[in-house]
C-alpha cells in the first residue's frame, strides 16, 4: 500500500487552477522528485499533501487513511521551507527539541533523541548557536535534524538546496539522499533543477502547468521521455521539424527543410504526418568521417562552450539549421575550433519522434 | 494570503467573542454619533437651524469654526509635507551618528499628553520666561499674532505642525523602509542624480504612504484638543466647540458639528483606502512635462543634489529643534525659575513650592489625577489588548481581515471630541443609561483608540516577522494550532504587543479631547493642565507640564528598549 | 587601453575585510566573470565599482579616471540586479527610455535606440506591458535593455540570473555573452554559480574571503588550477593525501598510502613533501589496461544524473574514488559490486603541497 496517495486532487485559487486532477502515490521510504518551471503548481502540490491547504476536489490519503479534513499535525509530514525556517528566537538545541517537546514526551526522551538527532547531522557542538549565526548549510541540516527529531515519516522539501551556492549543491546532494535513505525516511522532494532530481531522486513526476506530464525512475525519464516538454526541461535535445517521407521494417525516413533525410527507428508514424524529432546533445559525435548505421550529415562548428567538465559545440547544418552537440572533457582529448567542417553522426535509434505540437514547437519547448 | 490554513479554527468560539467585544467596544461608539443626528432630527433641527430665540446662528458658527479648522489643518499638513517626505527620507535611508535620538525626538509629540506640550509651546513664544528671554523683549509673540495670508494664530499653527508632524514622518518612513533601495540604486546606475531618483522613482512609489499619512496629519489636527484648548485664545476650532457644547448642554448642537467631523473623517479615508490598495501605477502618465522643461529639472536637480544635499538633511533637524526640544527645555527650565517665588514679583505665591504644598494643595490634586490617569490607562489599554491580539489574528488570516482593518481606522481619525461625545450619548445617560460619566466612562473611551493602535503595531510585528511561515512549520512538526500560536507566533510578535501596550498607555495617559467629554468629576493629569490654566495656575501648570514630558520621555525609553530588543 | 583598474581595493564591514586589498584589471572589451562562495566578497566588489559602496582604501580606474568620489550616476555603467529591479510603476517603454530621459537625450535619439536594443535583446513583451505581467526571465531581459539604453560600454551584472529557473538560466546566460559581445562591451559578470562562468567568460576571477585566489581562461581553470581551492570549486574532483617519492624530469610519483603510487606530469615539489593529489572525475579512464596510474577497486554506489553515470568506487587502499562517465548507446551500464579497473592519466594528475589549515578547511565551500 502507498504511504501517500492523491486521486484526482484539484486546486483553485480564483480563477486559476493551480491543481488539476492530479493522481499520484508515493511508496515508504521513495525519494520522489517532482520537477517542473515556475507556476507549474509544484509548491501547491507539497502544501496539500501537508494539510496546509486543502483541495477543491480528490482525495488524499497517507497511510491508508483519507487526510482531507485531517490537521498538519496529525500527519507525519514534515514540511521544510526554502529557507528552512528555523524559529529565530531558538537556538539549534531549541529547535531541534521543538517536535519532541510539543508532542510532550518525557524529559529523558526528549533529551535522548535531540543529543541523537544532532549527532547524526553532525551539529552537536553547534547546538547552542542561534539560527543566523549558521551557514546555509548547517541551517540546513538543523531543519532536517528538526524534522526526523519530530519523528515525522515524510519528509516535504520544497527547493532545499535553493537558498545555496551552485557548488555547494552538488555535495550536499549526497548528503541529502543518504540522511533520507538511512532514517528509512519518505522524501518528497520539489525542485526545477533536472540535474538535481536525476541525481537524488527514486522516482521523478514531472509536472506542467497543473497536471503530471510524466512519472518515472530517473533512468526511464531520460531515456524514454513521453513528450517534448520532459525531453526538452529534462535534459534539453536538438529538434528537427520534418515529415514523414517513408517507412519500412527497419523504421521511418523523415525529410526535413531543404530536403535533408534523416532516419529514425521508429516505425509507429504514417507516411506524411509531421513531426518533430529529438536528439539528445551527447548523443551527436563530431568527426572526420562517416560512420556506417547513423545519420550523416555535414556542418561547420559556429561557436564552442565549455559547460560543467563538457565542451558544446554550436554547429550550423548546410540547410541552415542549428544545433547543438556536447562531449564530455577528456583530460586528453582536444577540442575543435570554431569554423572546422564536422561530419555530425547520430543513431537512428537516438531518435525520439513525437507528433508536431498544436501549439507550435517553440512554445512547448519554450523556456522564458 | 490565499492560503487558508485547514485546521487554524481560533475556534468559533474565540473568533465570535472577539468580533463582539471589538462591534460593541469600539465599532459601535465610533458610529453611535451618526445615527444619533438621524434619530433626534427633530431636536437638531430645533436646536441648531431653527432655535426661536437665535435662529440659525448656531449653523452659522459651525460653518465658521469649521472653515477655521479646515483652514489650520490644511496649513499644518502643507507644512508637514514639505519637511516632513525628505525627512521621512532621511530616517529611512541614511544610517548617521544619532539617528536614534532624532528618531525619537520626531516621536516624542505622539506620546506626550498634548495639553501639557501645549502649554510649554505657549511658554516658549508668549511668556516673559519663554524664547524672548533670549532676545531681550519681554514677549516675542502674543497669542493672537496670526501668520500673513492664511490668517491663523501663530502659536496655534506651530503647535499643530509639532503634534502632527509625527503621524506624517512615521507612515511615510515606513513606506519608505518597505519600498526596495535597488530601485534607486537602479535609477542612479542609470544616470539620474539622487533629486531625481526622488522625484521620479521614490515620490511615485511612496504617494500611498503619503497620502495615508497626510490624512492622519489631517484627522489628527483636526481633531486636536488637550494643547488647542490652551494655546487657541480667541479662535475656536472644532473640537473645542464640541467640548465647549458639551459643556453646556447643547448636546444636538455638539453631535451635529461632531458627526460632520466623523462623516468627514469618512469621506476622506475612503477613497483613500480604495486609492492605496489597487494595485495602481504610474502616477503621474498624465502630467506631461515638456522636454526641454523636463530636462531643465533634471539638470537643476543635479546641481542642487551635489550642492545642497547637507541642507536638505539640516533643514528638518532644525524644524524638529524648534518645534520640539526648545518647548521642553523651556517649560522645565522654567520651573527652577519659578521654584521658590514668581522671578519677576518676587512673590511667594507665584511659585512652584508655594502652589503645590500651599493652601490650594496642588499637589494633592495631581496625585489623585494620577492615580485616576494611571488607572484608566491600565485597564483601558489591558481590555484593549485582550480584544486586539486575537483581532490581529482574525485580520491577518480571515478573508473579511481587510474589512476589519478599515474598519480600525476610523477610531484613529475621528476627532477625540466627537469621539467622547458619541460614547457619553450611547452608554450615558441620554443614551442606554448603563455607565455614568466618570472613570468607567473615560476607560470605556479610550479602548475605541487603543485598540487600533494596539492592532497596527500587532500587525507590523506579524507581517516584518514571517509568522506565517514559522507557524506552519510548527503545525508540520506536530504542534496543533494553539500550541504554534503560543510556542511560535506569540514569542515572534511579542515586541509588537509590548510596544503597543505602551503605545496605547501613552496615548491613554495623554488624551484630553474625549476625556473632557466623559470625565464627569473625575479628573486626569493633561485635563488637569487645562484647569490650572484656566485658573492662571501658572507655576503649577508648569509644574505638571514637566511632570508629564518626564513621564513620556521615560515611556519613549521603554519604547525604544522594546523595538530593538 | 584598460577598461577598470582596481588598484588595493579594500572594504571593511566591522571587523570582516569583505574586499581585502583586491588588485585586478578588466580589459576593453572582455567578459569577465567572478565566482566564489556566499560571503566571499564578490557582491562588495561589484558595488564598490559602480560607486554604490565606498572602498575604506585603494583606487578605482575606470577609462583611466580615478572614480573614487564620482557618484554613481557619472560613472557611465550599466547594473543589473539579481532582484531585477524594473521600476514597478512603469511599463516597459517608461522602463528602458528612463536612462536615456534623465541623461538629455533626444526624444528621436532616443527612439531610434530603444528599436536597435529591442531588436538586439530579441524580446517578444508588449512595450506597454508592465513589470508584474511578465515573465522573470523576460523581466530580466528588460532590465538588461534598461541598462544597455543608456549606451554605457561598462555592464556589471550583479548576479543577473540568480532569481531566475535553471532552464531559463542556462539560456539566458548565452544571449548575455551574445548581446555584449555584438555591443562589444566590457562585462563583469558576478555569479555564484561556477558552470555559468565557465560557459561565458573570457576570463574568470576566483575570489574567497575577499581575497582573488586565481584568474585565468575558463578552461585553463579547470584543467590546470593552480589551487587547491579553485581545483575544487570550478567542478568536482577527487582528493588524495600522499607524499612525494621520487621527482624525475617526467614528473612526480606520489605514494599515497598501502602502496599505492600516482604519477603526474607536474614538476614542482621535493622528495618527501607532504601533498594533495587531485583528479577530475571525468578525466579518469575505464577498464583499460594502463600501466601507469592504474588502480583496482569495488563499485559502491551508482548514480544517473541524465547522461552521465556517477559511479562511486572504493578502491584497495580505502579511497573513494567519484568516476563520471557517458552513458554509451547499446554498452551495459556498470552495476554496484561489480570489480572495476581505472587509470588517470599523469597529465590530468594535479599536485599541491598540502594546505596548513588541513584538507578539508581548505575545500570548505561555506
Amino acid at each position: 500500500m502507498p504511504l501517500v496517495e492523491l486521486v484526482n486532487v484539484t486546486k483553485r485559487f480564483g480563477k486559476i487552477t493551480a491543481l488539476n486532477r492530479i493522481n499520484l502515490s508515493v511508496e515508504d521510504g521513495e525519494y520522489l522528485c517532482i520537477l517542473g518551471p515556475t507556476g507549474a503548481g509544484k509548491t501547491t502540490l507539497l502544501r496539500l499533501i501537508a494539510g496546509l491547504l486543502e483541495p477543491d476536489e480528490g482525495e488524499i490519503y497517507i497511510d491508508g487513511r483519507k487526510v482531507n479534513k485531517v490537521p498538519p499535525e496529525e500527519r507525519n509530514a514534515v514540511y521544510m521551507f526554502q529557507n528552512y525556517a528555523l524559529f529565530p528566537h531558538m537556538n539549534v538545541w531549541g529547535n531541534v527539541s521543538f517536535g519532541p517537546i510539543i508532542k510532550e514526551w518525557d524529559q529523558k526522551r526528549i533529551n535522548d533523541v535531540t543529543s541523537e538527532v544532532l549527532e547524526m547531522v553532525r551539529l552537536g557542538e553547534r547546538k547552542n548557536a542561534y539560527p543566523h549565526e549558521l551557514s546555509g548549510g548547517m541551517q540546513q541540516r538543523v531543519a532536517l535534524a528538526r524534522g526526523i527529531a519530530s519523528g515525522a515519516r515524510i519528509l516535504l522539501l520544497d527547493e532545499p538546496f535553493g537558498a545555496l551556492d551552485a557548488r555547494l549543491r552538488v555535495n550536499l546532494r549526497t548528503q541529502l539522499k543518504s540522511l533520507v535513505k538511512d532514517q528509512r525516511l519518505t522524501a518528497i522532494h520539489v525542485t526545477h533543477d533536472q540535474e538535481e532530481a536525476l541525481m537524488v531522486s527514486d522516482r521523478i513526476a514531472i509536472l506542467r502547468g497543473g497536471r503530471i506530464e510524466q512519472v518515472g525512475s530517473p533512468q526511464e525519464i531520460y531515456t524514454n521521455p513521453k513528450s517534448i516538454f520532459t525531453i526538452s526541461f529534462v535534459g534539453g535535445a536538438n529538434f528537427f521539424e520534418g515529415v514523414v517521407s517513408r517507412v519500412n521494417k527497419f523504421g521511418s525516413e523523415i525529410e526535413l527543410r531543404g530536403g535533408l533525410r534523416i532516419h529514425v527507428s521508429d516505425r509507429s508514424r504514417n507516411v506524411g504526418e509531421r513531426v518533430v524529432v529529438a536528439v539528445r546533445r551527447e548523443h551527436i559525435s563530431l568527426g572526420k568521417s562517416r560512420r556506417r548505421g547513423f545519420n550523416n550529415l555535414l556542418g561547420e562548428i559556429e561557436d564552442v562552450m565549455f559547460v560543467g567538465g563538457s565542451m558544446e559545440y554550436m554547429i550550423k547544418l548546410e540547410n541552415d539549421m542549428t544545433l547543438f552537440s556536447r562531449t564530455l572533457l577528456k583530460g586528453s582529448s582536444t577540442p575543435l575550433r570554431r569554423g572546422e567542417i564536422v561530419i555530425i553522426s547520430f543513431h537512428p535509434g537516438e531518435c525520439r519522434v513525437f507528433e508536431y505540437p498544436r501549439r507550435g514547437l517553440l512554445k512547448e519547448i519554450e523556456a522564458i | 494570503m490565499a492560503w487558508k490554513i485547514i485546521g487554524i479554527n481560533l475556534s468559533g468560539i474565540v473568533i465570535s467573542c472577539t468580533l463582539i467585544a471589538f462591534l460593541i467596544f469600539v465599532v459601535l461608539p465610533s458610529f453611535y454619533l451618526i445615527s444619533y443626528i438621524f434619530l433626534r432630527w427633530d431636536e437638531v433641527w430645533y436646536e441648531v437651524f431653527a432655535n426661536p430665540i437665535t435662529g440659525d446662528e448656531n449653523w452659522r458658527q459651525i460653518i465658521m469654526i469649521l472653515l477655521f479648522s479646515f483652514k489650520l489643518s490644511l496649513s499644518a499638513v502643507a507644512f508637514d509635507l514639505v519637511f516632513g517626505v525628505p525627512l521621512a527620507y532621511v530616517l529611512a535611508r541614511k544610517k548617521f551618528p544619532g539617528k536614534n535620538l532624532l528618531e525619537d525626538l520626531v516621536t516624542l509629540p505622539l506620546v506626550i499628553p498634548t495639553s501639557g506640550f501645549g502649554f510649554a509651546t505657549l511658554i516658549t513664544w508668549t511668556s516673559s520666561s519663554g524664547l524672548s528671554r533670549l532676545f531681550g523683549s519681554t514677549r516675542l509673540l502674543s497669542m493672537n499674532t496670526a501668520i500673513p495670508l492664511i490668517n491663523v494664530p501663530f502659536i496655534l499653527f506651530i503647535v499643530h505642525v509639532a503634534l502632527t508632524f509625527p503621524y506624517l514622518v512615521r507612515t511615510v518612513e515606513t513606506k519608505i523602509q518597505s519600498i526596495e533601495e535597488t530601485y534607486e540604486i537602479a535609477s542612479r546606475t542609470l544616470g539620474a542624480s539622487s533629486l531625481t531618483t526622488f522625484r521620479k522613482v521614490l515620490l511615485p512609489l511612496s504617494i500611498p504612504g503619503i497620502f495615508s499619512g497626510s490624512v492622519l496629519a489631517f484627522a489628527r489636527s483636526l481633531g486636536e484638543t488637550g494643547a488647542t484648548i490652551i494655546v487657541s485664545g480667541v479662535s475656536t476650532t472644532a473640537s473645542i466647540a464640541i467640548v465647549r457644547w458639551a459643556s453646556e448642554f447643547k448636546l444636538s448642537t455638539a453631535a451635529f458639528m461632531g458627526s460632520l467631523l466623523v462623516l468627514i473623517a469618512w469621506i476622506m479615508i475612503l477613497p483613500v483606502e480604495i486609492y492605496v490598495s489597487k494595485n495602481r501605477r504610474s502616477s503621474w502618465r498624465h502630467l506631461h512635462i515638456p522636454t526641454n522643461l523636463s530636462m531643465k529639472i533634471i539638470k537643476f536637480e543635479r546641481f542642487l543634489s551635489r550642492k545642497l544635499s547637507i541642507v536638505k538633511d539640516i533643514v528638518p533637524l532644525i524644524i524638529v529643534v524648534i518645534l520640539i526640544i526648545i518647548p521642553v527645555v523651556v517649560v522645565i527650565s522654567s520651573v527652577t525659575l519659578y521654584w521658590s517665588a514668581d522671578p519677576y514679583t518676587g512673590r511667594v505665591e507665584g511659585g512652584v513650592v508655594y502652589q503645590l504644598f500651599g493652601p490650594s494643595r496642588y499637589l494633592d490634586l495631581i496625585l489623585r489625577a494620577t492615580l485616576t490617569s494611571v488607572i484608566v490607562a491600565s485597564i483601558s489599554t489591558y481590555i484593549a489588548t485582550c480584544i486586539s491580539i486575537p483581532l490581529s489574528f482574525i485580520i491577518e488570516r480571515r478573508r473579511y481581515g481587510h474589512v476589519l482593518r478599515t474598519m480600525l481606522k476610523v477610531p484613529l481619525i475621528i476627532p477625540t471630541s466627537s469621539l467622547g461625545l458619541s460614547v457619553l450619548l450611547l452608554w450615558g445617560a441620554s443614551g442606554l443609561c448603563l455607565v455614568n460619566s466618570g472613570i468607567w466612562m473615560i476607560i470605556l473611551t479610550h479602548i475605541v483608540f487603543s485598540v487600533p493602535v494596539i492592532v497596527e503595531s500587532i500587525i507590523a510585528a506579524y507581517e516584518g516577522s514571517g509568522v506565517q511561515m514559522y507557524e506552519e512549520t510548527a503545525r508540520t512538526l506536530g504542534a496543533n494550532a494553539y500550541s504554534a500560536i503560543e510556542a511560535v507566533s506569540l514569542p515572534l510578535i511579542k515586541g509588537g504587543i509590548f510596544t503597543g501596550f505602551i503605545l496605547s498607555f501613552t496615548h491613554s495617559l495623554g488624551e484630553t479631547g474625549a476625556t473632557l467629554i466623559v470625565m464627569g468629576r473625575d479628573t486626569t493629569i493633561p485635563v488637569l493642565v487645562v484647569n490650572m490654566v484656566e485658573a492662571l495656575a501658572i507655576p503649577a501648570a508648569l509644574f505638571t507640564s514637566t511632570y508629564l514630558i518626564v513621564l513620556s520621555l521615560v515611556m519613549l525609553v521603554i519604547i525604544r528598549i522594546l523595538t530593538q530588543g | 587601453m584598460p577598461e577598470v583598474r582596481l588598484v588595493n581595493v579594500t572594504k571593511r564591514y566591522g571587523r570582516i575585510l569583505a574586499n581585502d586589498h583586491v588588485n585586478l584589471t578588466i580589459r576593453d572589451g572582455e567578459y569577465i566573470s567572478v565566482i566564489g562562495p556566499s560571503g566571499c566578497g564578490k557582491s562588495t566588489l561589484i558595488k564598490n565599482i559602480a560607486g554604490i559602496i565606498e572602498p575604506d582604501e585603494g583606487e578605482i580606474y575606470i577609462d583611466g579616471k580615478i572614480v573614487n568620489n564620482i557618484p554613481i550616476e557619472d560613472r557611465g555603467i550599466g547594473y543589473v540586479f539579481q532582484d531585477i529591479a524594473l521600476f514597478p510603476h512603469m511599463n516597459v517603454w517608461e522602463n528602458i527610455t528612463y536612462g536615456p530621459d534623465v541623461k538629455g537625450f533626444s526624444p528621436e535619439e532616443t527612439k531610434t535606440i530603444a528599436r536597435e536594443i529591442i531588436e538586439m535583446i530579441k524580446v517578444s513583451a508588449r512595450i506597454d506591458a508592465y513589470p508584474d505581467e511578465l515573465s522573470g526571465g523576460t523581466q530580466q531581459k528588460i532590465a538588461v535593455a534598461r541598462a544597455l539604453m543608456s549606451r554605457s560600454s561598462l555592464m556589471l551584472l550583479d548576479e543577473p540570473l540568480g532569481a531566475l529557473d535553471l532552464k531559463v538560466r542556462s539560456v539566458l546566460r548565452y544571449e548575455l555573452r551574445r548581446i555584449a559581445k555584438a555591443l562589444g562591451i566590457t562585462v563583469l559578470h558576478v555569479t555564484h554559480d561556477q558552470e555559468e562562468a565557465m560557459s561565458i567568460s573570457d576570463r574568470i576571477v576566483v575570489m574567497r574571503k575577499g581575497r582573488i585566489v586565481e584568474s585565468g581562461k575558463p578552461l585553463q581553470l579547470y584543467m590546470k588550477p593552480k589551487n587547491l581551492f579553485t581545483a575544487n570549486f570550478v567542478g568536482e574532483a577527487n582528493f588524495l593525501v600522499g607524499k612525494i617519492e621520487k621527482v624525475s624530469e617526467k614528473g612526480l610519483l606520489i605514494d599515497i598510502g598501502n602502496g599505492l603510487k600516482v604519477f603526474s606530469t607536474e614538476a614542482k615539489g621535493n622528495i618527501g613533501d607532504r601533498v594533495v593529489v587531485a583528479f577530475r572525475p571525468e578525466f579518469i579512464i575505464l577498464k583499460e589496461k594502463i600501466d601507469e596510474n592504474a588502480f583496482f577497486g569495488e563499485i559502491t554506489r551508482i548514480v544517473y544524473s541524465g547522461s552521465l553515470v556517477r559511479i562511486t568506487v572504493e578502491t584497495t587502499s580505502g579511497d573513494e574514488i567519484l568516476i563520471k562517465n557517458p552513458l554509451k548507446f547499446g554498452e551495459p551500464p556498470p552495476e554496484t559490486g561489480e570489480k572495476l579497473t581505472f587509470s588517470i592519466p599523469p597529465e590530468n594528475v594535479l599536485v599541491y603541497p598540502y594546505p596548513e589549515a588541513g584538507l578539508h578547511k581548505e575545500l570548505s565551500l561555506e
